[in-house]
């Protein structure tokens, strides 16, 4: 009887596209044209960055007091600052050091809100009051606000400075993965992964975190930006990374003084600023509009 | 037949902010192997409740459920854990009961990796190409995903889902109401021979009468969290005894120009369960009188195995 | 009568990034001033793109019309501009839709809604569209006071009837209703069709009644139109359809549906899915799934041809008897 039904039913000739989401995603967000020359753009900062003591023609550090001040020419594409240090070679290696903090600052705290968001969206209950309460609190104070309390009660260097950010994102992040969880919670396929006795555990690892990834991904692109400009911000005025150490605001905080006399000390490093977190906010929309559930068929 | 599983005086109340909304009111009835269950009510009577309660998704707040004859009500989660697998439930909705980022094979695999059954992969994906025959799907669609499919192939996931743990008993809530005409005839026919091939016992929650009446052997009638009629289907649809019943039959319209049957129309609507004594029903039923908005009617045997909860009751 | 509506070899396309989605596919249909026409059709159709295209809000989904002439009253809809379009929408041609939850505005009051509505349309004051919303609340069967209550405040039902008061509200003379019922419990169902009913033959609306439910047509349509993949395969009076059926298709749905009189042991099934609209096959549309398909049905497009007067069939008539 049955055998006879499958028969019946094995004659659909309508064909199946075998796409996984991800194929889909790639493909949507292959169509806008910002979100690509953004990806590009990151992809080849990093790569020149990663190389940096292969493409850099200087030593970063290499004090020339009597080349001090050059313009741009062909044997110091960005110029010289008043130490005779090579802008070009010391925006490369800043830049390590600037894409490394953000990369793992948005690593820790994406990981952290994903864990905590989702305990507080799933359980409720006093746990979510207590998060919520203290995600709250985080969040009445202004972010730079918070960054400079934390990184001068922490003190200046990268690693305190990673810490710093990192506290700043963990309360918004916690916040958006607890909607999302809040809203997946109750759908009927929890329901379903209840009743065929899945635990909390199995449903939160399997159903409700992979189902919150989407927009927890969109955040840490746009994280990322951020990140860059908190860290520079920080090292600006001088409670991040301390110089000589090359970071993109330390060495636009050197050249705070010769901003009317020589614009490259400031501008090239102020436009790597805008320039990457402009990247990283494009790709993050491009992003967010390819995994948009709603775009799909 | 044996009864495979009893209901004793279910009852499930929520404590909202407008007072206790009472979803569920005293309900009780046996359920005999290999029989369909059909319990038939609008919105907000409380069917879709019941079959979660009876499943443990909702906790009673009051009564017994029986299963093979051991009360399960009163067990702990971890007691409960292996009738809970002989209990399962197929969603109304195909689209959010499946999980979207998970393909089918992964879908159907899910209760069997929960419980450790198969020893290894190869097994797994066996017994899961093994499901989808059983409900007609090609296994082609083994690493589709669930937007890539229809209504009708996505209810199959969801059948041969419940099917994975080998229950002897399950909820289908609404299975057909949110698929096409041509495609509820399949899922129908589907879960009879299911039935027949499995020995399975079915409780079929809907609110359409035609499909009820073809797939059920006994029928209860839900009104506001209570059970106001219950008879064996036949009986049911040749003796219809409560008003309700009579306003639900006479509603349906019939796909025929010729031979109408006479329609009344049911006024008014349903308003939420409070908990006040007097039959629910009162405020819209052409028969009631004093004592129907003062005393709520018990449920009584008329006869023939059809129970009725109607202080104007006559066969 | 004359024709109040009259579609001619309506064409309506898609269009996506990969593929044209063919949702119509050269239809025809008319109806008379006061008269029910029941689209009868399961999901795909195409039947909710007819609707729309009536009232030429397509564009508004990335879809176009290709082809085929709308003439309402005799005017070429087509040709209007969108200006014209706005006029004629609400006012002489009213669109409801399937779920009351969304088609409210939550934050207004249903009076407001309604008022809205009147006063687009017509020059009356605040208070003359007021009291011309209390007017259509009574007509509907709510309680006059309740215009200022708000959407969440009405069970679904009453949602649906304050949409259809504010669908009726200009007096027009064509209604749209796109699957009205289809959310509603079968008793709120019964209530709403004896309204709708009721009001129409009060105005003298004529109606174009989108359902899957074959019970509801016979309950409200004067004539029906049967599709399938963006064809109408059977077009005729309600007696045409219900009593001499001939297309597969048709015969099909009916025998899919359980009786609530006789008990089958089993549901006699159309095997098979309806086609998807980006990649339809050749010849015959339905002839994957049907029984009598020949070689011919699987090359050529069948001819629409006029089996009986005013009973319109699309199929390789004559290689089947009717009812079989």
């Amino acid at each position: 009887m049955i055998k006879q039904n499958i028969n019946m039913l094995s004659n659909e000739h309508t064909s199946t596209r075998n796409r996984s989401q991800l194929g889909e995603i790639w493909r949507r967000l292959k169509k806008n044209k910002l979100a690509m020359v953004s990806m590009c753009f990151i992809l080849l900062l990093g790569l020149m960055v990663i190389f940096a003591n292969v493409i850099s023609p200087y030593p970063y550090d290499k004090i020339d007091l009597s080349n001090a001040l050059q313009m741009p020419s062909l044997a110091h594409l960005m110029g010289t600052d008043d130490f005779g240090r090579d802008i070009f070679s010391r925006i490369l290696f800043g830049g390590r050091i600037s894409l490394l903090v953000a990369f793992c600052t948005v690593l820790v705290s994406i990981v952290i809100s994903a864990v905590l968001g989702a305990a507080a969206g799933y359980f409720g209950g006093w746990f979510d009051s207590v998060v919520m309460r203290i995600v709250d609190v985080f969040m009445a104070i202004p972010g730079m606000l918070l960054a400079i309390s934390i990184a001068a009660a922490l003190g200046t260097g990268i690693v305190n400075t990673a810490l710093a950010i990192t506290i700043c994102n963990i309360p918004g992040l916690t916040r958006i993965v607890r909607s999302s969880v809040l809203l997946l919670r109750d759908q009927e396929y929890i329901e379903a992964a209840v009743s065929f006795g899945g635990s909390d555990k199995h449903i939160i690892r399997r159903h409700i975190l992979p189902n919150t990834l989407a927009p927890l991904i969109v955040q840490a692109s746009l994280k990322f930006g951020d990140a860059i400009l908190s860290i520079a911000g920080l090292s600006f005025i001088g409670l991040g990374i301390e110089p000589p150490t090359p970071e993109w605001g330390s060495i636009l905080s050197n050249g705070r003084e010769l901003i009317r006399s020589f614009w490259p000390i400031v501008t090239f490093p102020g436009l790597m600023i805008a320039l990457t977190m402009l990247a990283f906010n494009l790709f993050g929309d491009g992003l967010r509009d390819a995994m948009d559930p709603r775009l799909k068929q | 037949m044996r009864v495979l599983l009893s209901v004793r005086n279910l009852e499930r109340y929520f404590n909202t902010s407008h007072g206790v909304l009472h979803a569920v009111e005293n309900v009780s009835f046996d359920m005999e192997e290999r029989t369909t269950l059909g319990i038939v009510g609008e919105s907000g009577c409380g069917k879709s409740t019941l079959g979660r309660t009876i499943l443990g998704l909702i906790e009673p707040t009051d009564g017994d459920i029986y299963f093979e004859g051991k009360n399960i009500s009163k067990l702990s989660a971890s007691e409960r854990l292996p009738y809970r697998r002989q209990m399962q439930i197929v969603f109304q909705d195909p689209y959010s009961s499946l999980d979207p980022r998970m393909s089918v094979h992964d879908l159907i695999a899910e209760p069997l990796s929960i419980a450790g059954i198969d020893k290894n992969s190869a097994d797994r994906v066996a017994h899961v190409r093994k499901l989808m025959d059983t409900v007609g799907l090609a296994t082609r669609f083994e690493h589709a995903y669930p937007h890539e499919l229809d209504g009708g192939r996505r209810q199959r996931i969801g059948i041969a889902r419940a099917l994975a743990l080998t229950p002897k008993f399950i909820v289908c809530d609404e299975p057909v109401s949110a698929l096409d005409m041509s495609i509820q005839a399949q899922i129908l026919n589907l879960l009879q021979d299911l039935q027949e091939n499995l020995g399975l016992t079915y409780v079929f929650i809907t609110h359409d009468l035609a499909v009820v009446k073809h797939i059920s052997d006994r029928i209860l009638i839900m009104y506001m969290g209570s059970v106001v009629e219950q008879a064996p289907v036949d009986e049911l649809f040749k003796h219809p005894l409560h008003p309700y019943t009579h306003g639900l039959f006479a509603a349906i319209p019939v796909p025929r120009l010729r031979e109408r049957p006479q329609r009344f129309i049911l006024k008014g609507e349903v308003s939420k369960p409070d908990g006040k004594p007097g039959c629910k029903f009162a405020p819209r039923c052409p028969k009631a009188s004093v004592e129907c908005f003062s005393i709520t009617p018990e449920l009584r045997e008329m006869g023939e195995n059809h129970m009725l909860a109607c202080h104007h009751a006559e066969r | 009568m004359s024709k109040l509506l009259n579609v001619k070899d309506l064409t309506v396309q898609y269009e996506t990034d990969e593929t044209i989605i063919h949702a119509v596919n050269g239809i025809s249909f008319e109806l008379e001033e006061g008269k029910t026409l029941g689209i009868v059709g399961e999901t795909g159709a195409g039947k909710t793109t007819t609707c729309l295209s009536i009232l030429r809000l397509i564009s508004e989904t990335s879809g176009r019309i290709t082809g085929g002439e709308i003439s309402f009253h005799g005017e070429d809809m087509m040709k209007k501009s969108e200006l014209e379009m706005r006029k004629i929408r609400g006012s002489k041609i009213s669109m409801i839709f399937q779920d009351p939850m969304t088609a409210l505005n939550p934050v207004m009051t249903v009076g407001k809604q309604i008022g809205e509505v009147i006063r687009k349309h017509q020059k009356c004051s605040r208070l003359e569209a007021a009291d011309r919303a209390k007017e259509m609340l009574t007509k509907v069967g709510i309680a006059p006071e309740r215009c200022s209550d708000y959407p969440h405040q009405f069970s679904g039902g009453m949602k649906q009837r304050v949409v259809i008061a504010m669908a009726l509200a200009c007096n027009p003379s064509l209604l749209l209703a796109d699957e009205p019922t289809t959310a509603l419990d079968v008793t709120i169902q019964a209530q709403m069709l004896e309204m709708i009913k009721d009001l129409q033959k009060q105005c003298n609306t004529a109606m174009v009644l989108i359902t899957h439910d074959l019970g509801i047509v016979a309950e409200t349509c004067n004539s029906v139109g049967i599709m399938y993949a963006g064809e109408l395969v059977e077009y005729g009076t309600a007696e045409n359809i219900f009593e001499r059926a001939v297309h597969p298709y048709t015969i099909g749905l009916f025998q899919a549906i359980p009786s609530i009189e006789e008990r089958t042991a089993r549901l006699k099934v159309i095997p098979g899915l309806m086609p998807d609209p980006a990649d339809l096959p050749k010849g015959c549309k339905f002839s994957p799934r049907c029984r009598y398909s020949t070689r011919q049905c699987k090359t050529q497009t069948p001819p629409y041809c006029e089996i009986t007067p005013g009973h319109f069939v699309r199929c390789f008539c004559g290689d089947y008897k009717e009812g079989e």
